[in-house]
């Protein structure tokens, strides 16, 4: 906002502010002297000028700045008075707000952060449901009888592993067979050349794929000749050769297992048949995942005799808890076990504090006797809590980045997005947060009965104390 | 007479509404006050000032030094459009409330 930003650039420009403001209220008197005469009242003024000088100069919230940069001054003079106290707070917060940290990159990348697409909480996928088998793929003869329907637009898709190069040393990759309309559905776009289409997928047209972002970099050097670029795929005997014709947005990366390299048409053989088709589909506006389950379901029933032996049904969920379903309830057990050791961090470190408070009486009671108030006592003690909590998370980030490799590595492939656990921004700013909350939660009460004591007694008493830290 | 205590705010509002009858230094625009409120309001430095650099904060005033008709430099101050629009939108608040503690004397009255 304006009024920020003025504050912001008033930080630098706070002297010849300052200049400003004495001349103008010199002028100020002066005219004033003059006009009324009286000469001699206009130079006492000058005395409260001073007073309506830093009455003015409030305004800008100098004050409030100043302080907090004071306050954390003298905290980190603090620290270095007493580094066996320092070290201790320091690791007790650093190990549990790494572990806090590890976990919360974790979560958000598996659970938190949204889907890539566009509206994905209208993105399902669509079961078969029959008595022994809740959730099975579905025929491709049922597939296709079931697209022409007004609730849900929908798209299939197969997995597949693919040998991709020539002999003697093809490689494996992971890859999809994708109908046109996947895509659609996703509603995502090429980071080069084109999405597959519907048109790709007639039998005995040219055979195009598109490549996945890392496929490119790794194996093709991130060219910006990507697309026409030919992509040998043995098939059994053979090897066909594909014609590139886009790149995949990591953002199609939707399967739960490893993230796919390959995308090659959908063409309904015997193996698609055989195993079932994915379908995923977008619920279209103005209906609900219940009512489009319903219309499905009722299609479904009529289709019965035609397509199985047995009666199948169909069951729509969405894609986001597919995806999230086995981590999700894992990362919450997790979490609460973390916010203990959190709480244990906290009450640690707060039982230092107390500790020490008792041993700084003299230092207080001196602050207050120049004139610090209780509040700006207490500003300054939770300041000093606010400092060691953001060393501790310094401590805690490092410990995380170094170990977030480790525990990636624990993490099953088949887990949705596991290769974007990494410490990144939005890491960093739990870090900051959960930092400044444990500096709330052991630096209250401390700062509180610090500010509270009775000093001026304390003071008087502990003079006499034989090694009691001088004030600085 | 002593300054009243204004509403926080009102004397911004005050400000506001004698620069637009052009810009002027602190001294002028307290005396403008004083001068459009036949006497009644006396407006004192220490609310002055504070008052003015809030309409720097809040942009809704600028400030540049000039030289007066006495030949002495003083610090100018000027409506931006921005302060413009708050005088109207101020006003308009004023007089809301104002209004409204109005309704609820009336039946005090005789």
């Amino acid at each position: 906002m304006q009024e920020l930003w003025n504050r912001l650039r008033a930080l630098f420009q706070r002297r010849s502010m300052d200049r400003d403001l004495a001349r103008e209220i010199e002028f100020h008197l002066a005219m004033k002297a003059e006009q009324t005469g009286h000469g001699l009242a206009a130079r006492r003024a000058i005395g409260s000028s001073l007073a309506w000088r830093e009455r003015a100069r409030d305004v800008w919230g100098w004050r409030a700045a100043d302080e907090a940069v004071q306050d954390a001054r003298y905290a980190l003079r603090g620290i270095r008075r007493t580094p066996g106290f320092a070290a201790a707070a320091i690791l007790t917060l650093g190990l549990s707000i790494g572990a806090a940290t590890l976990m919360f990159s974790v979560a958000d990348a598996t659970v938190l952060r949204p889907f890539p697409f566009p509206e994905p909480d209208r993105v399902v996928v669509v079961w078969g449901t029959t008595a022994k088998l809740p959730h099975a793929y579905l025929d491709p003869g049922v597939y296709e009888a079931l697209r022409s329907n007004q609730a849900v637009e929908l798209g299939a898709s197969m997995n597949a592993q693919y040998s991709v190069g020539e002999l003697p040393y093809p490689e494996t990759v992971s890859g999809m067979r994708i109908s046109g309309s996947y895509l659609k559905v996703l509603r995502v776009q090429a980071v080069r050349g084109r999405l597959l289409l519907e048109a790709d997928e007639l039998v005995g047209g040219p055979l195009v794929a598109m490549v996945s972002e890392r496929f490119w970099r790794s194996r093709f050097n991130g060219g910006e000749d990507i697309v026409g670029k030919p992509l040998p795929i043995r098939s059994g005997e053979n090897v066909n050769i594909h014609t590139i014709v886009g790149v995949m947005p990591d953002a199609a990366q939707t399967l739960e297992m490893n993230l796919r390299d390959i995308w090659v048409p959908l063409r309904i053989d015997a193996e698609a048949k055989q195993r079932g088709l994915s379908v995923t589909g977008r619920i279209n506006p103005g209906w609900t995942i219940e009512s489009a389950e319903a219309v499905l379901a009722a299609r479904m029933t009529a289709l019965g005799a035609v397509y199985q032996k047995e009666s199948q049904t169909a069951s729509v969920t969405p894609l986001s808890s597919e995806l999230t379903r086995s981590t999700a309830e894992g990362m919450r057990i997790l979490s609460l076990a973390v916010g203990l050791v959190m709480l244990i961090a906290c009450a640690s470190v707060a039982n230092l504090m107390l500790a020490r408070g008792a041993e700084r009486v003299k230092e207080l009671s001196v602050r207050a006797a120049i004139g610090a108030g209780r509040r700006r006592l207490f500003s300054q003690l939770l300041t000093e809590s606010a400092v060691l909590g953001l060393l501790g998370g310094t401590l805690g980030v490092l410990i995380a980045y170094v170990a977030v490799g480790a525990a990636r590595s624990l993490i099953p492939l088949t887990v949705y997005r596991r290769d974007l656990v990494a410490v990144d921004a939005r890491t960093l700013a739990f870090t900051v947060g959960i930092s400044l909350l444990a500096s709330v939660l052991f630096g209250l009460l401390p700062a509180w009965r610090a500010s509270r004591t009775d000093l001026h007694d304390s003071g008087r008493r502990a003079r006499g104390r034989p090694g009691a830290h001088a004030a600085s | 007479m002593a300054d009243p205590k204004l509403v926080h705010g009102t004397l911004e509002l005050l400000i506001l509404q004698v620069l637009t009858r052009g810009e002027m230094h602190g001294y002028g625009i307290a005396q403008r006050i004083q001068a459009a409120s036949d006497d009644a309001l006396k407006v004192e430095e220490g609310s002055l000032y504070p008052a003015l650099q809030r309409l720097l904060l809040k942009g809704w005033a600028k400030a540049e030094w000039a030289t007066t008709e006495r030949n002495r430099q003083a610090r100018y101050y000027k409506l931006t459009p921005l302060g413009r629009k708050q005088l109207g939108e101020e006003v308009e608040e004023f007089r809301r409330l104002t209004g409204a503690i109005e309704k609820v004397l009336r039946p005090l009255e005789g």
